[in-house]
């Protein structure tokens, strides 16, 4: 018994570490975006894809960062391709990943 | 007879290229309608026509709600189509007594394609020039009556013909203003022996962002000064192929107003004020027109 404690405790600690969810990050530059409603646009046309979590577009920056869901990797063509879609540009893009 | 060849021109005035998406209140814009999507706009135009040379005292008020649908059918050609409801009412001293003449319903339908020719994109700022063309149909009643006898052409609901209309528009917007510009012509054609005259028109807008003074993070909500001013130029009518010498001539208004930009949602209101109405004849004059509504993105 004492060494099944232990034993139990390293295996839900590790599985903790090892099941730990991550997230790939875009963060793209999108030229041409001056307005809110132009804003909601781009944001709309990049929720359509598959396995986007989350689009948050900073305005000020012209910077559109995307979060994908835990269980998608991102396609950035297909991210530069709905932000062409919407109308506007797509720019440089750099990608990370991000725990929960 | 002569009152009906001005009225018309007036009403037809009232749904020209207004209607559509944009961040102009009086005419339209270069500005994306993404591909497959919508954007639905809705507008008031409340129109108050009254002084003028004439011996007859006419007085028209005209109230318009317009609906709009743009849908993106890639992102550089969008397809909008435009249908009001028109309720029009005429005042006007026949034969020594007033005499009210009214008319309300569906007017004629619209549609017109708009291709973005230039897309020129910074950070922060856009310059785009989209040419548009378009029909309207002759969908509504085009031959009401009252107790008087069939109502002139510019009482009713439709015009009874089809016409054509085409023009270049440019934007040039930035996150702290915006301009914009249009030419645009529209052949009006013959229906009921009348012949309204076709029109041009030169529009510019500026529209300056006075709220938030500076950006944040995210998407802030925008409360715009609009400044818009619109030329229209109109020819004589033609009634039975004989010209009207009451009818056309060249109005200048110019339109202080506001817009209310959220990431969904724009509110806005101008009132058109014609500065300029060198008009033919005893062609009747425009007081003001009122132009409010929304915009929706969805």
């Amino acid at each position: 018994m004492r060494k099944i404690v232990p034993l139990v405790l390293s295996l839900v600690f590790m599985s903790t570490v090892a099941f730990a969810t991550e997230h790939q990050v875009v963060e793209i530059e999108v030229t041409g975006l001056a307005c809110p409603f132009c804003a909601y646009s781009v944001e709309k046309s990049i929720k359509k894809l598959p396995g986007v979590n989350c689009v948050q577009v900073d305005l000020a920056n012209g910077e559109v960062r995307i979060e994908m869901r835990a269980d998608h990797t991102v396609d950035l063509e297909q991210v530069k391709h709905a932000i062409l879609n919407a109308g506007f540009t797509p720019g440089e893009a750099t990608m990370s990943t991000v725990d929960e | 007879m002569r009152y009906r060849n001005t009225l018309l021109g007036i009403a037809l005035g009232l749904i020209i290229f207004g209607p559509a998406v944009g961040a102009p209140v009086t005419f339209n814009t270069a500005l994306p309608v993404g591909g497959d999507e919508f954007v639905a706009r809705g507008l008031v135009v409340v129109s108050q026509s009254g002084d003028g040379p004439g011996a007859d005292d006419r007085d028209l008020a005209s109230t318009s709600v317009i609906a709009v649908l743009g849908y993106g059918l890639n992102h550089r050609l969008a397809l909008f189509g435009v249908l009001p409801y028109v309720d029009k009412e005429l005042d006007i001293t026949m034969n020594g007594s007033r005499v009210n003449r009214s008319s309300s319903g569906l007017g004629d339908a619209s549609a017109f394609l708009r291709y973005t020719l230039v897309q020129r994109d910074q950070p922060g700022h856009t310059f785009r020039v989209a040419p548009f063309a378009g029909l309207k149909a002759p969908t509504a009643d085009d031959n009401r009556s009252d107790s008087i006898g069939r109502l002139p052409p510019g009482l009713q609901s439709g015009s009874g013909a089809w016409d054509v209309f085409g023009g270049v528009t440019a934007t040039y917007q930035t996150l702290d203003f915006q301009a914009d510009a249009q030419a645009s012509y529209r052949v009006r054609n013959e229906a009921n022996g009348f012949d309204p005259g076709d029109e041009f028109r030169l529009d510019g807008s500026l529209q300056y962002r006075l709220w938030p003074q500076s950006l944040g993070d995210g998407v802030p909500d925008f409360l715009y000064a609009v400044l818009e001013a619109n030329l229209v130029r109109r020819d004589n009518n033609r009634v039975n192929g004989a010209d009207d010498p009451n009818s056309g001539g060249t109005t200048i208004y110019l339109s202080p107003g506001v817009q209310y930009v959220t990431r969904r949602w724009i509110v806005e209101g101008v009132v058109q004020l014609p500065v300029v109405q060198n008009l033919h004849g005893t062609a009747l004059e425009n007081d003001y027109v009122v132009r409010a509504g929304f915009r929706f993105n969805f």
